[in-house]
């Protein structure tokens, strides 16, 4: 008896370990709602959800005041969580028919939940919206099967940033645009101890000072290789896919690039953590960021500026994404006319988003909008920016975590220095893994 | 009254009720029940009930939005070939393995300095405890600009040794050794309380009587405290396992799981397959294998350690 106690005992507090984790019996999801058309707007309070986090959190937060403060009718409440949490927290909401009126998410993203069959479609086309009053890339990225689910909100991409007094000082006039001189300029720009450069003889790779040249060693790295293999004129990648077969030689010299760039010319530091950080400290004169990261360089002492990412192989091409508005299926009829409400003033009123350094996707907020110093380079890519597909195994496929197939592939180039072939072939394996579960 | 006299200091902390004591029956009894009753409550709504709702979620497909479908067996015949989920069973055992000895052995060995008489002892014993206290959260966040390649301090001490920089998150063959570093960093003074308060719950005459009889300090460590004290090691034990199974937010914070699959771990696994793939039923059978492992190695550590539980 004593000894059953003691097991039960044990696999209760077994079970105190998990029970954060487990699900709840929840109840079935909220039905369509009707959307648009009918009776005139009552006087409604509606959720939004983001999932911002850094300085564009505070610019989206005065919009939200600034919509409210304008008008009585509609009133949001605004809740912003790291993306992938706010995921989760919607679809929970929705699940016990509490369901979000407006949730933010990237294009990429949509597929998924279009799947799920929470997004409602009817609601965003009678909002009429001209296509021709929005960026084409983003407002095509809003589309599944010819269907529309969300009004596009804003563009981000890859660019250059660079430090133009570091630039200076070693004697370069202007930023890079293709691979020979990125590796030029990178190479005179890595110095070590002795201040010799990465293209000297005599360097000292184990004891380099600064950097010439960074960038994010996470998924954001196999944002570049996806870039790197359009450049080539190759993607793989599509809507409806449910399988992949890699161009073993395009995907493997994309890999190689940015392998060399770490252990060949010894011009990135290996599993950068921070490189914009790295960058307003001065240790590192060149990275590729996003435009996001704009609004956190006011306060940095030296001159910079940015360009657009270099032309490393064929053909121009930058990897980016969109942030879009979507409507979950909801009953009330009234909510969804106030979410039409608030997603059509916040399309029409987002210049002040561009303080965000995010791109507004509307081309009139677009034309109004503030220039931030340094967004010249980035909606000069604007022609030929490349968004990943809205499959809806997508968010699993380009997943930010492990075991995220792009994750492991990126990492094991610029981390592990593995052989590019047998890191395209594991990549296609896993890739395909995924889109045949 | 019922003789309270604890013996060896673990009537608080183990199973083991002193001799000489008897079950608290009658009034106390009914006033120990209404004490751990908040404490019930709140572990059946919160804890208890959502794992037995994660067992049956477990064999079904649910992707949170949708209804349940009941699928059987079909999560658990994934596990079989998910190789995945086999690497991360392999990084949670040699996770448990590289943390185990060191939150033993070391916080043991700090209880027993903590507990000889000196000065600043009690700072020394507030200091210990510190780590545990700080959230884990933030406790990755630094410890990942310590571990940084290039710029963190940690390389920037050995680089002035004249040693190489260590690629501490950033090289699989490494990045699982350095989280379990933090790890018993951060539990090492919570371990040593508990030690500490096994140790002084064993009784000083024992101690006299070794020293009459001319054993030595190591004689009277190994042959009195360690024995007295297999109660308090059993707990601690199954508490570190526990703790390292269960671990999540260092690993999500420093490494997320990479470089890689390295520092996937069965909980890292079980949050992304639930909350990043919204494959519920697959991470709640992650849930239950975890459960069942955990169930073995305690089953194991008992059987091991043979603490007898005269309850």
């Amino acid at each position: 008896m004593r000894k059953i106690f003691a097991i039960l005992a044990t696999v209760a507090m077994s079970f105190s370990v998990f029970s954060g984790c487990s699900g709840n019996n929840a109840q079935s999801g909220t039905p369509s709602g009707a959307s648009g058309g009918g009776a005139a707007l009552s006087a409604a309070t509606i959720n939004y959800y983001g999932g911002w986090t850094g300085a564009d959190l505070d610019k989206m937060n005065a919009l939200v005041k600034k919509f409210n403060a304008g008008q009585s009718a509609v009133q949001v409440k605004f809740t912003s969580l790291q993306w992938s949490q706010m995921f989760t927290k919607f679809l929970a909401d929705y699940q016990a028919g509490a369901t979000p009126d407006v949730v933010a998410m990237h294009t990429f993203e949509v597929g998924q939940f279009v799947d799920m069959g929470v997004l409602d479609s009817d609601a965003i086309k009678n909002l009429n919206l001209d296509a021709d009053n929005y960026i084409k890339t983003a407002w095509d990225g809003t589309m599944m099967n010819n269907v529309q689910y969300g009004v596009p909100l804003d563009v981000n991409m890859h660019a250059l940033y660079y430090n133009k007094d570091l630039f200076k000082k070693a004697g370069i006039s202007n930023p890079p645009v293709n691979k020979a001189e990125l590796i030029a300029d990178a190479q005179k720009l890595t110095l070590d101890a002795n201040g010799k450069n990465a293209s000297e003889s005599g360097f000292d790779s184990s004891n380099i000072k600064q950097y010439g040249y960074g960038f994010l060693q996470n998924h954001h790295g196999f944002y570049q290789i996806f870039a790197l293999m359009n450049q080539q004129g190759y993607n793989p990648f599509t809507d409806s896919m449910t399988s992949v077969s890699l161009d073993s030689k395009k995907t493997s010299d994309a890999f190689q690039f940015l392998e060399d760039l770490i252990y060949k010319y010894k011009v990135t530091p290996a599993g950068e953590k921070s490189p914009i950080d790295d960058f307003k400290a001065g240790t590192v004169a060149m990275v590729v960021d996003g435009n996001w990261q704009l609004s956190g360089l006011s306060s940095v002492k030296f001159a910079w500026d940015t360009a657009a990412y270099p032309r490393i192989f064929d053909q121009k091409a930058v990897w980016g994404a969109s942030e879009m508005l979507t409507i979950p299926k909801n009953k009330d009829a009234n909510k969804v006319k106030a979410a039409q409400t608030f997603i059509k003033w916040l399309s029409d009123n987002s210049a002040q988003w561009a303080l965000s350094g995010q791109i507004p996707a509307n081309l009139k907020a677009l034309k109004l909008s503030t220039k931030m110093q340094g967004m010249d380079a980035y909606t000069s890519e604007l022609d030929y920016v490349k968004f990943l597909p809205a499959n809806k195994k997508s968010v699993k496929v380009f997943s930010s975590s492990a075991p995220s197939p792009i994750l492991t592939a990126a990492q094991n180039a610029m981390l592990n220095h593995k052989n590019p072939a047998e890191i395209t072939k594991q990549l296609e394996n896993d890739i395909n893994k995924i889109l045949a579960g | 009254m019922p003789n309270t006299q604890t013996n060896g200091g673990t009537a608080a902390l183990g199973l083991k009720r002193p001799k000489g004591t008897k079950p608290l029956r009658g009034s106390q009894g009914k006033i120990a029940v209404l004490f751990l009753l908040p404490y019930l409550a709140v572990f059946t709504v919160f804890r208890l009930g959502p794992s037995i709702a994660g067992i049956f979620i477990s064999f079904c497909k649910w992707d949170l939005a949708g209804s349940l479908s009941f699928i059987g067996l079909d999560n658990f015949k994934r596990m079989l070939t998910d190789s995945n989920f086999h690497i991360s069973i392999i990084n949670t055992l040699v996770f448990f393995v590289l943390t185990l000895p060191p939150l033993i052995i070391f916080s043991l060995l700090l209880a027993a300095f903590f507990n000889m008489k000196m000065r600043g002892r009690n700072v020394g014993r507030t200091v210990a405890i510190i780590p545990y206290v700080l959230i884990p959260a933030v406790v990755g966040i630094i410890w990942n600009w310590m571990y940084d390649n290039n710029f963190g301090i940690l390389n920037y001490y050995l680089k002035k040794m004249g040693g190489p920089s260590v690629q501490w998150l950033t090289n699989e063959h490494m990045a699982l050794t350095s989280v379990a570093i933090v790890i018993v960093w951060s539990f090492l003074g919570y371990n040593t309380v508990l030690f500490l308060a096994g140790l002084q719950g064993i009784s000083k005459e024992l101690y006299e009587a070794a020293r009459i009889d001319g054993a030595t300090r190591f004689q009277t460590f190994i042959k009195i405290t360690l024995p007295l004290l297999k109660p308090t090691t059993s707990m601690v034990v199954t508490l570190t396992m526990v703790n390292t199974v269960q671990l999540f937010d260092q690993i999500f914070v420093m490494t997320n799981g990479g470089p890689g699959t390295s520092t996937l771990t069965m909980v890292q696994y079980l949050y992304t397959s639930a909350f990043q793939n919204y494959e519920m039923g697959y991470g709640s059978a992650i849930e239950v294998a975890v459960l069942i492992i955990l169930i073995i190695m305690i089953f194991i550590q008992n059987k091991l350690l043979k603490v007898d539980e005269e309850v």
